[in-house]
């Protein structure tokens, strides 16, 4: 059975467009959810950026003006005899193509020479500027929900602490997870208990 | 020769020059500057055979660093899972410690060249879908982020967020 989502249920999703069964059915077949989450959210950004952008509803100008124009086009169209078509000369034959190629080339020899000048740039900086410490911004966005951040010295790490936070559900279990060492592409299990590993 | 051979001309040409000029175009922003190391602790004061039989037991280390923070202060810590993924020049990436579980979901950006020792990240934590936190973060070479998350059966999940040993940033 093809348990792969289609592409119109996958634009649909990414639009918001799916609800009830149908979200909960193709949320259910997708596997790789943490890219298309972060899909789903760029395009969530851009609708919101143009929405904020946009004005919701622009007249066009000159509306009288416009339709006058179109009129006249569509009339010199049906109109007009037809003509037959003039051979080129020396130009169209040879040297319209000609051109096309040696633009073409220039285009592929500018691509080079670009990834070229890139790497000069940045190997003239061989060392980036030192970074600045400074108090991490922090911002929940769902509601009731609180972050505490703070550094501690003891522990030589930042730590936040969240509060207001829905509780994992019990049912969930995790053990399948913690078999997973998915960096290494292995479902090895962590079968040694002394897990000598750093932060 | 017609003008229809010659656009066909030029389109077959063009389809043997365009792969050459898409790969001599690299992608810079694709460039791995370091790897980052998410781990998911689970914390309690209670039965900590609730997290499960296979759940792995910290290291001495860890599990005494840990302690040091009065609010990160337990009775008992167990590993629930960890995923590393690597840092793009330009470009943003996941984490999914508890796979295939994305209750847990860590995004992350670099958000200036990182140093030697040091990564400044734009870092959102998602929570069971939701994105419950956004910061940027300066994480150096020895000092991780932890996060005091969500309840789950009697304890905290902690996050951990810190650059991975194996990569140093360039």
């Amino acid at each position: 059975m093809n348990t792969m989502p289609d592409d119109l249920s996958l634009s649909r999703w990414l639009d918001d467009e799916l609800q009830g069964a149908e979200l909960a059915t193709f949320e259910a077949s997708i596997h790789d959810k943490a890219e298309l989450l972060a899909r789903r959210q760029n395009l969530r950004n851009w609708r919101a950026t143009l929405t904020s952008a946009l004005p919701a509803v622009v007249e066009p100008p000159y509306p009288e003006f416009f339709n006058h124009r179109i009129e006249k086009s569509i009339l010199e169209l049906t109109s007009k005899p037809v003509t037959t078509r003039q051979r080129g000369g020396a130009w169209r034959t040879w040297w319209m193509p000609a051109t096309a190629m040696a633009g073409m080339a220039l285009a592929f020899w500018a691509g080079t020479r670009a990834g070229g000048v890139t790497q000069r740039v940045t190997q003239t900086h061989p060392t980036p500027p030192a970074m600045i410490a400074q108090a991490p911004s922090v911002y929940t966005p769902e509601r009731g929900v609180d972050a505490e951040w703070f550094s501690s010295p003891d522990a030589a790490a930042t730590v936040i602490v969240l509060e207001g936070v829905d509780a994992i559900p019990d049912t969930l279990d995790f053990s399948e997870t913690v078999g997973l060492r998915s960096s290494r592409g292995s479902t090895a299990d962590l079968d040694n208990p002394s897990i000598t590993e750093t932060l | 020769m017609t003008r229809r051979a010659w656009i066909l001309l030029l389109a077959w040409v063009a389809g043997w020059l365009l792969p050459g000029w898409l790969c001599a175009q690299e992608d810079p922003g694709k460039a791995e500057v370091g790897k980052v190391k998410v781990t998911v602790y689970f914390a309690t004061d209670g039965d900590v055979t609730a997290s499960g039989p296979k759940a792995a037991v910290l290291a001495t280390n860890i599990e005494k660093r840990l302690r040091t923070e009065q609010k990160l202060r337990f009775n008992h810590y167990r590993l629930l899972g960890e995923d590393i993924q690597p840092l793009f020049r330009s470009y943003e990436n996941w984490a999914q410690p508890l796979k295939p579980s994305d209750e847990v979901l860590v995004r992350f950006e670099a958000r200036s060249r990182p140093t030697q020792n040091a990564t400044r990240l734009d870092l959102e934590l998602w929570l069971s879908r939701k994105k419950i936190l956004k910061t940027d973060i300066l994480l150096e070479g020895d000092r991780p982020l932890w996060v005091l998350g969500p309840e789950w059966r009697g304890g905290r999940l902690i996050i951990a967020v810190s650059l991975a040993a194996d990569k140093t940033p360039q």
